[in-house]
């Protein structure tokens, strides 16, 4: 019997005027009987049956029983679609009922996603239940959850996923696979399209089917969202429990290497990696880094670990940028580095890697890893920089003053090359060239030794800076690096002092068999340029200009015994020295200059 | 009996057949894994009982929708 035909008969008889009586039906090959099934005037459908043209025909009385059978009929229909509704609404409900204790449990988004697959599989039946989400980070749409008994390919499975950015209803999607039927239920919580729940099955998907797919979708979709923003919460109350643990570590009393290794060691905590790093742009050679610290120095010196994380930590500089890399084989199985930068300079590189999982750093873990850089790299940098500021001024200045220094000034700016208003001492030996002829070396080296190091005791005691020996010449600055108002003063009383502790010197050593010859000292106050010199291999912390220059040619006038003074110097402590004015002094290289000779502090 | 008695007497017990087996139909509705399987066994049982060697029932959707339950035999 030609279906469509029987088919187009009953569509008819459902659309019939006098929808009551029963009609004979004639279809090619075949006579009928038909009638619409009517529950108080509402049509519910209808019902034709059919005899070969060759068989006895329907009669009348055939037509009067299948009007009288409609009439049982029809309340058994409207009882069973009740009945199926019941059901339906009991499954809902149940799908909800279980959805809901799964919320309940699961906070973990993942362990929440398990369970809505395996509950939608129970719920519909179906051989294939997939849930495909945004990333949070991304918005890509990966599959989250995957349940198939049917093993369906990679390639049967992206067909499927790929149809998922058009889906804005439920609804079905062309399928993969003959016979196998794909309904899908999209994801939209507010605006947000967050992906969509495809389940696939056998046997045909009925309108109830898809009632009870939206209605799990639903209760889905809220708890996606719920999950994620606890997820974020935890995430951000982890952030700000590391912040503190970081804070903590910065702002205790450990020297650079234990506050590295302390900052490190919570990283790896963090986020789990297996070793930390710091590589501190090295300040002697611009194209090398230098490996400060790490929280496993067992692991780190191999030299994959080494030749990776130099790779890696090149490139996060070069981009500027955090930079992260999996690796399938090898010793380093995850790596993840992020250039320290403060003030547009480059301090060094902080990273992180895991030997074991292949899976790497997470969005979250690198997360972590920026604040961690943030709130570390000015701590870093000044640590650093107090460290050089030690290696220039160690030698020469007093350790006390040298703390000061480091404690109450921005370390960075202490070996800033800058002009400034200071005072100079210059003190050298009359006569040293004749004294070195006719001395033993060995002798010469204990006697200069001592004047060497008494007078560097002078300079410290009065808080002033050696700058350098020069042979037997001894040069010491006043108010740098630390400006002190009374830098003249402490200059011309360091002076005095030294010619005092000279003559106690040349006394003892004379006692002792050795001879010291006098000494001169130079005083000159004025600007010069003060600050760190030098080249890669090595500076040093000085001044330069033409007070250095006068310091120097007054301490050449000045015979043994004798401290010489400039004009600056002198006008600065006139009112509380004697002080004896030198006429018609002549300075090579400079000419005629007003020269003193300070004879004495009063009271 | 006249013929018109016994005609009567045959159509009626064919009447009280039809409602017995529907009745039996009825009353196992809770059993029926959906109402398209119960619909099926209406169309059967009327195929019967009307010796058809085919049959159609088509029934329209509660609501307005894309699909509707049709049973063939």
């Amino acid at each position: 019997m030609p279906t469509p035909e029987a088919e187009a008969l009953c569509q008819r008889l459902t659309e019939a005027t006098s929808p009551e009586s029963a009609q004979a039906l004639t279809l090619t090959g075949y006579a009928g009987i038909g009638v619409p099934i009517v529950l108080d005037t509402v049509i519910l459908g209808a019902v034709g049956l059919f005899r070969a043209s060759d068989q006895t025909a329907y009669t009348v009385a055939d037509h009067q029983l299948l009007e009288i059978a409609e009439q049982q009929i029809d309340s058994a229909i409207v009882q069973t679609r009740q009945l199926w509704m019941l059901q339906q609404r009991d499954r809902e409900l149940e799908a909800i009922y279980r959805l809901d204790q799964l919320r309940d449990e699961n906070a973990d988004e993942d362990e929440l996603v398990n369970g809505f697959m395996q509950a939608i599989v129970e719920q519909l039946q179906a051989a294939v239940a997939m849930m495909i989400l945004s990333h949070p980070d991304t918005g890509d749409l990966t599959v989250r959850g995957l349940v198939d008994k049917i093993g369906l390919s990679a390639d049967e499975l992206a067909m499927i996923q790929k149809q998922v950015p058009r889906l804005l209803d439920p609804g079905h999607l062309q399928s993969p696979r003959d016979g196998l039927e794909v309904l899908a239920s999209p994801f939209i919580v507010g605006a947000m399209r967050l992906g969509a729940i495809l389940v696939a099955r056998n046997t045909p998907f009925a309108t109830d089917d898809h009632r009870l797919l939206f209605a799990m979708t639903s209760q889905m979709d809220s708890a996606i969202v719920y999950s994620r923003v606890i997820q974020q919460l935890a995430q951000r109350n982890k952030e700000l429990e590391i912040i503190y643990h970081i804070d903590q570590i910065r702002d205790s009393d450990i020297d650079f290497d234990a506050m590295l290794q302390a900052v490190l060691g919570e990283m790896c905590r963090a986020i789990q990696a297996d070793m930390g790093y710091i590589l501190l742009y090295s300040q002697a050679k611009e194209d090398q880094l230098e490996i400060k610290s790490a929280s496993d120095v067992g692991v780190l010196p191999t030299p994959t670990y080494y030749e990776v994380i130099h790779h890696i930590s090149r490139r996060a500089l070069r981009q500027g940028e955090m930079v992260y890399d999996n690796m399938r084989e090898g010793d380093v199985r995850s790596i993840v580095a992020v250039p320290i930068v403060l003030h547009d300079r480059v301090i060094g590189v902080f990273g992180g890697v895991n030997s074991k999982n292949p899976i790497g750093f997470n969005a979250e873990d690198r997360r972590i890893l920026n604040a961690i850089v943030s709130q570390v790299d000015t701590a870093v940098f000044e640590r650093m920089e107090q460290r050089r500021v030690r290696q220039v001024l160690g030698r020469s200045v007093d350790p006390k003053v040298l703390a000061h220094l480091l404690k109450n000034t921005d370390a960075s700016n202490v070996l800033h090359n800058e002009r400034m208003v200071i005072s100079v001492i210059f003190a050298d030996l009359r006569g040293s060239t004749e004294w070195a002829e006719r001395t033993d070396p060995e002798r010469l080296t204990h006697a200069l030794n001592a004047y060497l190091g008494r007078m560097t005791e002078v300079i410290f005691e009065y808080g002033g800076t050696l700058d350098k020996f020069v042979g037997d010449e001894v040069i010491g600055l006043f108010g740098a690096p630390l400006p002190q108002a009374d830098h003249a003063e402490r200059c011309a009383q360091a002076a005095l002092r030294m010619q005092k502790a000279m003559a106690e010197l040349v006394e003892k050593l004379k006692s002792e068999g050795y001879e010291l010859p006098p000494m001169g000292v130079g005083v000159s106050t004025g600007e010069a340029i003060c600050g760190e010199f030098g080249a890669a291999q090595r500076t040093d912390y000085t001044a330069m200009g033409r007070t250095m220059n006068l310091g120097a040619r007054l301490c050449g006038a000045a015979k043994g015994g004798e401290v010489v003074i400039s004009d600056q110097t002198y006008q600065a402590i006139k009112d509380r020295a004697t002080i004896e004015v030198l006429e018609g002094v002549s300075l090579k290289g400079i000419g005629s200059a007003n020269a003193y000779k300070l004879l004495k502090f009063n009271g | 009996m006249s013929d018109e008695l016994k005609e009567q007497l045959i159509q009626k017990e064919r009447q009280l057949n039809i409602f017995m087996a529907l009745d039996k139909l009825r009353d196992a509705i809770h059993t029926q894994e959906s109402p398209r399987a119960f619909y099926e066994q209406i169309l059967r049982l009327l195929m019967t009982h009307f010796t058809a060697s085919n049959g159609v029932m088509m029934i329209l959707p509660e609501h307005a929708g894309k699909h509707r339950g049709i049973a063939h035999a």
